[in-house]
């Protein structure tokens, strides 16, 4: 079979294949004359990239109308077509995102997977309430087993699945990985914790390069979405509390200091995911609606550009949280507030009277968030019409060139100076984005205090990699 | 051997085969086989749940109506050479049956048959050995002592991975054997691309088979829980009046066949093991 991975070579979307009437379907691609489907990189990321093509033909594919075909080729951004009361969509998971916009409260109630696998795809948007509603739709439906069923064995370990292919890179392609994470499993205990078994020998090697407190990390914050009690992960061979590790974690006798985060005006790292966010912020006080909202995910610099904000227009800063016990005239005493965190535990009428005053007072107002206000489920209509009339402002997830800054950054942050080796090390192997990069440096920072050594692209290949021997047993060691 | 021999050939009419394997099988009895499993693309599944039966249609190798299971192992076609991928592969349904209350099989083979004559096997099929050599005895037990002989165990045999020094018992001459081993080394979990059709005991029936009754778990993708449509609630109902329990796949439409088939393999080996099969 051929697989056509030459990025020149052009093809273009063209039909599909359903096998539900909703939802998504599978994206068929010509060229000549012959169908193929497309691969993603990473697997099954809706966020992904077009990798090859592969020859394909079936009876059953739909042929889409001439307006909605898209030329394509291998390295574009994966495109997707959704399903929805007898209409196709057509566009990458951001764009369908937005173009569902109107069908989505609809596609919530009767097709909340669906959503939520679209919703996870797009970076700006937190979809931990969303997987609360499929868990909560599921046990209505199903009742109290089928929905946890579906938390931990779908949900929660398909997450981990992935950020684990993500960190192993092409050797989990390999069949000793893949048997292996085959092998994990996701549990709930009666207190609701969640637990993670691992086979053995994954378990040690991801502990042998200090990333299960990562891991841990990352299943712990997808579980809250379901309001559990923690998260923790352990070797299959562990059956008891007794037995479980203690790397999961903090080290007890590793004095780790907080570090002061940076938030200077020129310690900001610009890049074109965050260049419109910045630009209307130097823009200030040129803001016809006196009022902007920043969007993007944990980490993306929202608090960072609010700062500046702050800076530039002496603006004061509140937590959303704190809004309705709160003196809201006098939080616009100088004319400028920002409002950070929405809609977290959001008071809406004091919201609502804050965006009265506001426009009375002539102040003006810059709100964070991570997500989009269309998904704040705000229950006044007039706040609703109001937060739709504000210009959001994106922070995308970082290319190339944001994540090197960023990383400089970071380790600057906790005051070191590493050389553009290691940098250029690390953008190559993590996950690309900001709670990746931060994850990165903590652990580099902490194992670099623990062994008393520089942080240097050789600590970072031994953190990352175990000499000699990877996961799979092979030479290539194991990469972030 | 001709240099255009590429899968296993059947044996000329009126010549008598082997059944080596079946002598094989004899040494090695084990009272337990595990469930069969039947995965086909989730279109035909839909088809086959209304009808309420899995239906016997034309094996164009055997020239009669057969269905087809294998024993414990979900194996289908991922990509054949040069074939184009399929929607099986895309979009698999997967159901999981107790071959107790059935009749006696039409055949029991030690592989998928229609991959071996196909040629998926290569060059590794000894071409001195007709595809009715490696029949085994035409009942369950058939099965159950292949797997015992040639696995030592249900869970090695769910795996592929076969009997460590089994090829050194072999005398010289026994050649069904040795090229049975041959062509089941494909399936082995270190092998670089194992085919798990390669040593999936194959089970077929002449008879259609009634859902009701025999099929215990069915694996479908997740989409099926939502509402979304009246079908998909019909589906799940119809199910439940057929007392068939279900689990579901994380389905998404730019996930690999590979995957899709490892999940698949997660659930059936979780289902068999909380029943004890392996």
């Amino acid at each position: 079979m051929t697989l056509r991975d030459d990025s020149t070579f052009r093809f273009v979307l063209a039909g599909y294949l359903k096998h539900l009437d909703h939802g998504f379907a599978i994206p068929c691609f010509v060229s000549g004359n012959t169908w193929y489907l497309a691969n993603c990189s990473p697997r099954g990321d809706h966020g992904g990239v077009i990798s090859s093509f592969e020859p394909f033909d079936s009876d059953e594919m739909i042929h889409l109308p001439v307006d909605m075909c898209r030329p394509v080729g291998v390295g574009d951004r994966w495109v997707d077509v959704f399903l929805w009361r007898e209409a196709v969509h057509v566009g990458t998971a951001a764009e369908l995102w937005g173009k569902l916009d109107r069908q989505r409260g609809a596609i919530e109630q009767e097709a909340p997977l669906s959503l939520l696998d679209l919703g996870t795809a797009v970076q700006t948007i937190d979809c931990r309430p969303l997987a609360r509603r499929v868990f909560t739709a599921l046990r209505t439906r199903f009742g109290e087993q089928k929905a946890t069923h579906w938390r931990n064995e779908t949900y929660l370990r398909g997450r981990l699945i992935k950020r684990l292919c993500g960190i192993l890179g092409p050797s989990a392609e390999s069949n000793p990985i893949k048997t292996k994470l085959q092998l994990i499993n996701v549990k709930s205990l009666l207190d609701d914790t969640i637990v993670v078994e691992m086979p053995n020998s994954l378990f040690a090697d991801l502990e042998a390069s200090s990333l299960i407190v990562a891991l841990r990390a990352h299943v712990k914050q997808d579980a809250s979405a379901f309001g559990t009690r923690d998260a923790i992960i352990v070797p299959g061979n562990a059956h008891n509390q007794a037995e479980w590790p203690a790397t999961n974690f903090p080290r007890q006798l590793e004095l780790f200091l907080p570090h002061a985060e940076s938030y200077a005006r020129e310690d900001f790292v610009r890049g074109k995911p965050n260049a419109a966010a910045v630009a209307v912020v130097e823009r200030w006080p040129d803001w016809p609606g006196h009022a902007v909202i920043l969007v993007g995910p944990e980490g993306a610099g929202k608090s960072h550009l609010a700062a500046i904000w702050a800076e530039l227009s002496g603006a004061r800063r509140i937590s959303a949280r704190a809004l309705g016990g709160t003196n809201l005239l006098g939080t616009l005493a100088t004319g400028a507030l920002v409002v950070e965190d929405a809609p977290a535990q959001l008071d809406e009428r004091a919201l609502f009277h804050l965006l009265n005053l506001m426009r009375e007072e002539e102040a003006f107002l810059l709100i964070t968030s991570r997500t989009e206000p269309v998904s704040w489920n705000v229950a006044l209509p007039d706040l609703m019409s109001r937060l739709r009339a504000i210009p959001t402002f994106a922070l995308g997830p970082p290319d190339d060139a944001l994540l090197r800054a960023l990383l400089i950054k970071l380790f600057a942050d906790r005051q070191l100076a590493v050389d553009e080796i290691l940098i250029g090390y690390l953008a190559t192997r993590i996950e690309r984005s900001f709670a990746a990069a931060r994850s990165v440096v903590e652990t580099l920072d902490r194992e670099a205090l623990r062994l008393k050594r520089p942080v240097t692209r050789a600590l970072a290949a031994q953190m990352l990699s175990r000499p000699g021997r990877g996961l799979d047993g092979t030479e290539q060691g194991l990469l972030l | 051997v001709t240099s255009e021999f590429k899968g296993i050939r059947r044996r000329r009419p009126g010549t008598l085969p082997k059944h080596e394997l079946r002598r094989s099988g004899q040494s090695a009895r084990s009272p337990h086989i595990p469930d069969l499993v039947h995965i086909t693309a989730v279109g035909a599944a839909r088809e086959i749940i209304e009808a309420g039966q899995i239906e016997a249609r034309r094996c164009r190798i055997f020239g009669t109506d057969l269905v087809y299971f294998f024993v414990a192992r979900p194996a289908y076609r991922l990509r054949d050479g040069d074939t184009k991928s399929d929607q099986i592969s895309r979009f698999p349904f997967v159901f999981v049956i107790s071959p107790n209350n059935l009749d006696a099989p039409y055949h029991v083979y030690p592989f998928d048959t229609g991959a071996g004559v196909a040629g998926v096997y290569g060059d590794r099929a000894d071409p001195h050995v007709y595809l009715e050599d490696y029949a085994l005895e035409s009942n369950l037990a058939g099965a159950v002592a292949h797997m015992a002989w040639a696995f030592d165990s249900a869970e090695a045999y769910f795996d592929g991975d076969l009997r460590a020094g089994l090829h050194s018992t072999l005398q010289p001459w026994e050649s069904v054997s040795k090229g049975f081993l041959t062509i089941a080394q494909l399936a082995a979990t270190g092998h670089n691309q194992p085919d798990k059709r390669a040593s999936a005991i194959e089970v077929a029936y002449r008879t259609h088979i009634p859902l009701r009754g025999n099929v215990g778990l069915v694996i479908l993708p997740k989409q099926y829980l939502e509402n979304g449509t009246a079908t998909n609630a019909e589906l799940l109902e119809r199910l439940r009046q057929l007392e068939i329990t279900w689990d579901t796949y994380d389905w998404q439409p730019n996930e690999s066949p590979d995957y899709f088939l490892s999940e698949i393999t997660r659930l059936v080996r979780r289902y068999l093991r909380s029943r004890e099969q392996i």
